[in-house]
């Protein structure tokens, strides 16, 4: 018993260390006063880091992978919450076949999509920009978003809607009242999951950026200059570590409700036992 | 003056008929029970009621009011859900004043409200607790509190009491006559479980298959039960098959098996000579004594069933193996299976079924 837990443990350090000994090489470096990615490390630097400041076109680079990010976040929420309303409220013809369908971007690989996308805008006479790159996006994201959405609809006991109804507020009202605060924690993880898919999403961008690069693609184009990888290390280390503030904070709140729910159905049962 | 009146009315989902044709008038100010067992359509009958569902023929008339095309929010009801459909996400008093919103009352006038419905439901002091630190006859009182401060016409309940432990569930089913005898408004309440039907209506109706069976008063339903499915689903009963030997215009006279000749009262449709039908007579109709009255018949016992405040004799007689089973209350005699005992009867409470 103890010996198999022993290993377990062991297995889960090897395990965490292969997952993100790699990762911590970017900090590593991004303070390693060589151009070069090589052992030993030669000194201990800022200058990638005022580098990275300096940097106008990876700013801009930074700038637009946000916008994206952001644009594609709420556009794909908004069309998953439609669609998992519609999947998991209405009975309707053809459901099946029709939420296969939007769910088909999670299996075509994503270089058929890009490409497809690529010829499409150019025979439509469209124009690559940041929005060709935002709409591919939101059709890689929509299926992840119904997909947490449809497990957070239905979830919630749908006779909460009716009795918003039967109290008397007509659909729009149940919609902002009872169904929306409900879903909220599923609209939230849709958000953030849809940022981050967009975020550091390449082939799409890549084919469909033209001259306005979002930050991987730009990241991908500085590696043929070694001069300007070092930055390019800098970015991703402070991207790191915000990734793990966010996180840490998004845990911290998760717990501290948890916490008041615990403190409070305490002092409940405290106050049902005097 | 029937305050809800509905006509003839049907609705299907795809080949399943949940509603068939249904007609019932219901009185101000009465506590009407739907009773059935599950999958009847009870459900279905009420949200057709609420407007969660529109009738595919018939309709629906409340306070006056034809309800074909009414969404439910502009019904003069409100419904108490099986599931109760607290919101997770607002405190008590919160709840309780969801339908407030549009009622034009200053935050006062709310609060004087929100204290007065949960007084009524002997809620008081709970206003800031989330649904998830109720306990079930609590989150049963708030969905209550949260109807009835709509000052509806009518409240629909479907099995409101269904998820609590017997005990609770008594103590509610007293709590909510008084209740609606005290606000007087039109209660109808559906209930798979019989004795909550008797003890609670005015008026109830029976339902099965989407159809209804009947409609009365407890007592009518109890004592003059017009069909099999009703007879069988209230309560234990015998139900023997006997042949028409003469009739009167006030009486038939009947061979059974066990009974004998019995001459029973005339009311359902009329019988002609010969004609099988079909007689029922509740166990606690008949006594069981350990030796022969002027009027009683030998039986052998077969088994018997202590059920404490009353104990079931199930006997067949010695040339059949048709079984009866008759109740006692507070038998003090215990006999053996095989044992050979005397019922009796008052042929008064035979009753012949319509059908
Ligand atoms: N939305 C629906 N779609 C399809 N069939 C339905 C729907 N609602 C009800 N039914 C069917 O209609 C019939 C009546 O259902 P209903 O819910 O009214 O029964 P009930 O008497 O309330 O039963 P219970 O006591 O179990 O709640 C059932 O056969 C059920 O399967
Ligand atoms: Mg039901």
């Amino acid at each position: 018993m103890k010996n198999t837990s022993r290993s377990l443990l062991v297995y889960a350090f090897i395990y965490l260390g292969f997952l993100y000994i790699p990762v911590l090489f970017l900090p590593l470096f991004s303070f390693n006063n060589s151009m070069y990615f090589s052992f030993p490390l030669s000194g201990f630097t800022f200058e990638w880091y005022r580098e990275m400041f300096r940097n106008e076109a990876m700013h801009q680079s930074l700038f637009n992978s946000i916008r994206v990010g952001g644009f594609v976040a709420l556009f794909s929420t908004i069309l998953g919450i439609f669609g998992a309303k519609a999947i998991t409220r209405y009975r309707m013809r053809g459901k099946k076949p029709v939420l296969a369908i939007i769910m088909l971007p999670l299996v075509i690989p994503e270089i058929i999509v890009a490409v497809a996308l690529l010829i499409f805008i150019l025979q439509a006479g469209g124009s690559l920009s940041l929005l060709s790159v935002a709409l591919g996006h939101v059709l890689l994201c929509v299926p992840f978003s119904i997909a947490v959405l449809i497990s957070r609809f239905e979830g919630f006991d749908q006779s909460m809607e009716e009795a918003s109804a039967d109290l008397g507020e007509n659909s729009w009202w149940t919609f902002w009242r009872v169904t929306f605060p409900v879903v909220l924690p599923g609209i939230v993880a849709s958000l953030l999951l849809c940022f981050t898919i967009s975020f550091d999403e390449f082939i799409v961008a890549y084919f469909l950026s033209g001259t306005e690069p979002t930050l991987p693609v730009y990241m991908w184009n500085q590696l043929r200059f070694p001069k300007l990888l070092p930055g390019v290390l800098a970015l991703g280390a402070c991207i790191l570590l915000a990734s793990f503030i966010v996180i840490a904070f998004a845990e911290w709140i998760r717990q501290r409700n948890n916490n008041m729910a615990l403190r409070q159905s305490l002092a409940s049962m405290t106050s049902k036992i005097r | 003056m029937d305050h809800i009146k509905i006509l003839s009315v049907s609705k299907c989902f795809g080949e399943v008929i949940a509603v068939n044709d249904v007609s019932i008038n219901i009185k101000k100010g009465e506590f009407f029970s739907l009773l059935g067992p599950s999958g009847c359509g009870k459900t279905t009958l009420l949200r057709l009621l609420a407007g969660f569902e529109m009738p595919d023929k018939g309709e629906i008339i409340i306070d006056g009011i034809e309800m074909n095309g009414v969404p439910p929010h502009q019904r003069p009801t409100n419904m108490v859900f099986q599931s109760y459909a607290i919101f997770p996400h607002l405190d008590v008093t919160a709840n309780v004043a969801y339908g407030l919103r549009k009622s034009g009352l200053s935050k006062a006038q709310i609060t004087q409200r929100v204290t007065e419905a949960l007084e009524l439901v002997k809620l008081s002091g709970y206003e800031a607790r989330k649904s998830n630190e109720l306990s079930g006859g609590q989150r049963q009182r708030v969905a209550l509190a949260r109807a009835l401060i709509m000052r509806p016409k009518v409240l629909l309940l479907d099995e409101p009491l269904g998820a609590l432990d017997k005990k609770l569930r008594e103590e509610m089913q007293i709590e909510l006559r008084t209740l609606q005898e005290q606000i007087g408004i039109t209660f109808v309440f559906v209930t798979h479980d019989q004795e909550e039907a008797l003890t609670m209506s005015d008026r109830m109706a029976v339902m099965g298959d989407g159809i209804i069976q009947q409609v009365g008063t407890p007592r009518e339903i109890y004592e003059q039960p017009v069909s099999r499915t009703v007879a069988t689903f209230i309560g234990n009963i015998n139900l023997l098959e006997g042949i028409v030997l003469s009739r009167s215009s006030a009486a038939l006279s009947v061979e059974l098996p066990i009974f004998g000749k019995v001459e029973i009262r005339n009311s359902g449709p009329g019988r002609a000579v010969g004609e099988t039908v079909s007689c029922v007579i509740r166990p606690e109709n008949l006594s069981i004594g350990a030796s022969p009255t002027d009027s009683s018949i030998g039986v052998i016992l077969q088994r018997s069933a202590y059920f404490g405040k009353s104990t079931y004799f199930i006997v067949r007689a010695e040339d059949s193996s048709i079984e009866i089973t008759v109740s006692m209350q507070n038998s003090r005699v215990a006999p053996q299976a095989g044992s050979h005992l005397w019922i009796s009867w008052d042929s008064s409470d035979l009753v012949i079924l319509d059908e």
